[in-house]
């Protein structure tokens, strides 16, 4: 049994490793694929007049300093050895190492995107297991109302709606980015209260779009449980409803599990849409600019590490899988 | 499991208790000194993270170049009325030719690090610059160092330019925008476009850089007290990214920004804040593909499209009055280049519709549509960038051209696939927005690359006024290349945006957009004159405002966690 599972858990790895390389391949060509090189935005757009017009020999230099002119397999093969050492280059746009940029902007991703997840999970959960056990009650039918709702709401325009009412007409929340740039902290508390303050909207904007998943999904795994024999037993037996709600989250919670998992690994990828409207430095608002920007090195870079995040969560939530249920480990 | 769901609610609570003194303080403004007076910039909606301000690392966009005047200084700048003072230099003459240009160098200035100024540097910035140029973008692409062909220091406090061939722009296009930098800090400096330590931002300029913060992107600059023209009457400036400048300035989280006209509508009188608007030096234009478009090599079907536009009311459809209509011979009329004699194309459907007709497009579909003489339809793809302004525009053209029976499909992109199929020729129309330089060597010169449209007349009459020193004549062959380009409609100039800017007037009065805009044609309102010569109100920091932001967030906080725990009980009751 035990051999099984760990033969299980090593062909699931190699499945891992031919994935990440199909996905660096993928990495490598998609942008070079696409019209628009990087050369244009160095040197500004064709249409503009502003920057002085330069002359091919300077051009061929310019690509020839960023082995822009080498054939694709030779640039390829360059890649992935770099990639191996996590080289990923000099952004063309920012012009400091990849790896420097990415490791700036991942502690704020993970702050806002981390606790976002947290509010909306324990919110979710919560709010799900209430309403399932209240099914048909006026609270059940009003939560029903008010989760998909939220939903629907774009989160850029409830940020906006949330910047406009709690930002400034009541002034309670500073209203971009990640802290009060140049603030003199009276100490480290000075400083953390500071980090908060800028990340309740944007948090609480983020939490509200991602709660109504997880609740509709435990609220409706929870209803099915309640429906269950062991149920009417337990309250026969005269069980109280704390210890019941109990058993029947525990016997529901797995589904969850797996798409906190899931959500997990996407929590590298930033949320364009709040960090744009809240000036958040996060990855989802450096992706997009560079992507505007066409710079190949920061994009795959930040690809790679998003991908490889999702993979390590994947990977880590079949291992947890195969040891919670035996199950899923044999086939 | 009781005890640890009692357990959770507990901590829930103090978590929410805890918040309760946390956050308060949180949104409570700096206390910085009394005497200390900070100006808080932005960039308005446009972006926030410039680059490094140092002359070969910051992004080559105008307020790039901006970020990293305020620390270095050109031998001259342009002042309120446009008009070139010196800077580093105090007096310059230049020979009858125009090839050599001898500078005389202010005396006793010193770096930020306390090291003197001397005409050394100047020569080595301009050998410095020229020999990056190909590993670094900007300075192949900024400074045009190509027609330098010597520079040498005579003394300790002048120096001789040599140019290899007449440049008449050379002051406001050379002089006025290359940053001298320090010789002893970068003479072992191989690669300037990857240097970003400490004394990389030193410069003989106004603000000494403080902090640069790529994440946060923002920028906090402290006064050079030494400064030669005197010392800035602001202490501190600061430049922060913000989601939406109009708020932010309302809130009092900035004292100035850039704006567009719409912002500026957003914002009240009662702010306090002074609105200043100038020349934006920024085109909309409709592109045509010349070379590969037989239809569209027509010189009398582009005159027909011109017709059949009216021009006055697309921007007050999309820019809501914060332009100038466009004028046929493509530049501003703001300009002091201006040439109000070319041809004109007031918008009239006979006229356009006669000409369509005449060039063979007179049969009609049932939709109403042209169709030429195989009955192919007289169909064109339309590229713009899909953003709100092109987005508004690109439908604007689609229903005049309908019009008058040409169609018109919407084919939207991003920046970089419209370069790009624009490059490979891949299109039939696009619409382009972009600044425009204020200088015609500039302006109308690369005209030829960035329309498609080749004629050697107009190719001869761009490199003569490059080359003639004489203002007035320059100004006839320039005044005669409008001419030439109004007569030929290679493209049509839509509109030009105007540029607006609104300020906290007792933080900071004084800001003006400079005529023919600063380091070579950036129109903005941060010329770093306005730090030396504007007037700074005061210094009373608004306190009042954020205790009442401190009372109120205590009180949301204490109604959410009331609620919650309202709820909680509620809850539990029931069971």
């Amino acid at each position: 049994m035990d051999g099984k599972r760990w033969g299980h858990i090593i062909s699931r790895g190699l499945e891992y490793v031919l994935t990440f390389f199909l996905i660096l391949a993928i990495n490598f060509f998609l942008p070079r694929v696409m019209p628009g090189g990087p050369l244009l935005s160095i040197l500004g757009s064709q249409s503009s007049d502003l920057p002085v017009v330069i002359d091919e020999e300077t051009k061929y230099k310019l690509m020839d300093y960023y082995h822009l002119n080498d054939p694709l397999h030779v640039q390829f093969i360059h890649y992935l050895m770099d990639a191996a050492h996590l080289d990923f280059g000099y952004s063309i746009f920012y012009n400091v190492p990849v790896v420097d940029i990415i490791l700036g902007r991942l502690p704020w991703t993970f702050l806002l995107m981390g606790t976002a997840l947290v509010v909306s999970t324990f919110f979710g959960i919560w709010l799900g297991l209430e309403s399932a056990w209240n099914r048909g009650n006026k609270l059940d039918n009003l939560l029903l109302v008010i989760m998909p709702t939220l939903r629907s709401v774009p989160a850029f325009f409830l940020g906006a709606l949330m910047i406009f009412l709690l930002g400034y007409k009541m002034g309670l929340f500073p209203v971009s980015g990640a802290v009060t740039p140049y603030m003199d902290y009276g100490g480290i508390a000075d400083r953390i209260k500071d980090i908060l303050s800028h990340l309740i909207l944007p948090m609480f904007c983020l939490a509200a779009f991602e709660m109504p998943g997880t609740y509709l999904l435990v609220r409706n795994v929870c209803v099915q449980q309640l429906e269950r024999p062991y149920v009417l037993m337990a309250t026969a037996r005269g069980l109280k409803d704390r210890s019941i709600k109990k058993h029947v989250l525990i016997n529901s919670i797995v589904p969850a599990v797996n798409q906190i998992a899931a959500m997990l690994g996407f929590m590298v990828a930033g949320a364009v849409f709040v960090e744009t409207v809240f000036a958040y430095p996060g990855m989802g608002m450096l992706v997009y600019n560079s992507f505007i920007e066409r710079d190949y090195p920061l994009l795959q870079g930040a690809f790679i590490f998003m991908s490889l995040c999702v993979l390590a969560c994947n990977y880590a939530a079949d291992i947890i899988c195969s040891y919670i249920d035996g199950r899923t480990g044999q086939e | 499991m009781q005890q640890n769901g009692r357990m959770i609610s507990i901590f829930f609570s103090i978590f929410i208790i805890s918040s309760l003194f946390f956050l308060p303080a949180a949104a409570s403004e700096t206390g910085t000194d009394e005497q200390e007076t900070v100006l808080k910039a932005s960039w308005g909606s446009s972006g926030g993270d410039w680059g490094f301000p140092s002359p070969l690392t910051f992004y080559p966009r105008g307020p790039g170049y901006i970020m990293t005047s305020y620390c270095f200084d050109a031998l001259v700048w342009p002042n309120e009325t446009g008009d070139m003072i010196g800077l580093l230099a105090s007096s310059w003459k230049s020979s009858e030719d125009g090839l050599e240009w001898t500078f005389q160098l202010r005396e006793g200035v010193t770096w930020h690090d306390g090291e003197p100024f001397s005409a050394n540097d100047v020569a080595f910035t301009y050998d410095y610059i020229k020999g990056k140029a190909s590993i670094s973008p900007i300075g192949s692409g900024w400074y045009n160092t190509e027609i330098i062909e010597s520079v040498e220091a005579l003394d300790d406090h002048t120096v001789r330019i040599k140019l290899n061939r007449p440049y008449a722009p050379f002051m406001q296009q050379v002089a006025a925008v290359v940053p001298i930098m320090p010789e002893h800090i970068w003479k072992n400096v191989s690669d300037p476009s990857k240097y970003m330590e400490k004394d990389a931002s030193i410069g003989t300029g106004p603000f000494i850089l403080e902090d640069y913060d790529k994440d946060q992107q923002s920028y906090k600059y402290s006064a050079n007290e030494n400064y030669f023209l005197g010392k800035p009457v602001i202490d501190t400036l600061i430049y922060v990214k913000t989601s939406d400048p109009v708020i932010s300035l309302k809130t009092g989280e900035i004292d100035q920004s850039s704006l567009t006209l719409d912002q500026v509508k957003a914002l009240n009188d009662s702010d306090n804040l002074k609105v200043i608007n100038g020349p934006g030096y920024w085109v909309y234009r409709l592109r045509f593909n010349i070379p590969s478009n037989n239809i569209l090599n027509n010189t009398d079907v582009r005159k027909a499209i011109y017709y059949s536009l009216d021009c006055e009311d697309i921007e007050s459809r999309v820019l809501h009055g914060g332009g100038v209509a466009g004028n046929p011979g493509y530049v501003p009329p703001y300009s002091s280049w201006y040439n109000p004699d070319v041809a004109q194309y007031t918008y009239d459907i006979e006229t356009a519709n006669k000409m369509l007709d005449d060039a063979g497009y007179q049969n009609k579909d049932m939709d109403g549509i042209r169709l030429d003489a195989a009955g192919k339809k007289l169909e064109f793809q339309l590229l713009y960038t899909s953003d709100q302004q092109s987005q508004r525009l690109a439908e604007l053209i689609q229903s005049y051209l309908k019009g008058v029976g040409i169609g018109v499909v919407l084919k939207p992109g991003d920046m970089k696939t419209v370069d790009g199929l624009v490059g490979a020729g891949n299109f039939d129309l696009a619409i382009y927005s972009h600044g425009t330089s204020t200088d015609p060597a500039r302006m109308l010169n690369s005209f030829s690359t960035s329309t498609g449209w080749n004629s050697t007349e107009f190719t001869a009459l761009a490199e003569e006024q490059m080359g003639t020193m004489d203002e007035n004549q320059r100004k006839a062959l320039v005044a005669q290349m409008q001419v030439l380009i109004a007569d030929n409609v290679p493209t049509i100039p839509i509109m030009y945006r105007n540029v607006y800017s609104a300020c906290n007037q007792e933080k900071l009065d004084g800001f003006f957009y400079t005529p023919g805009g600063v380091g070579g044609g950036v129109p903005t309102e941060y010329n770093k004159l306005v730090f030396i010569y504007g007037t700074s109100g005061g210094n009373s920091e608004n306190l009042g405002n954020s205790t009442g932001n401190t009372a109120d967030s205590m009180g949301i906080f204490g109604n959410i966690a009331i609620l919650v725990c309202a709820f909680a009980l509620k809850t539990r009751k029931q069971q």
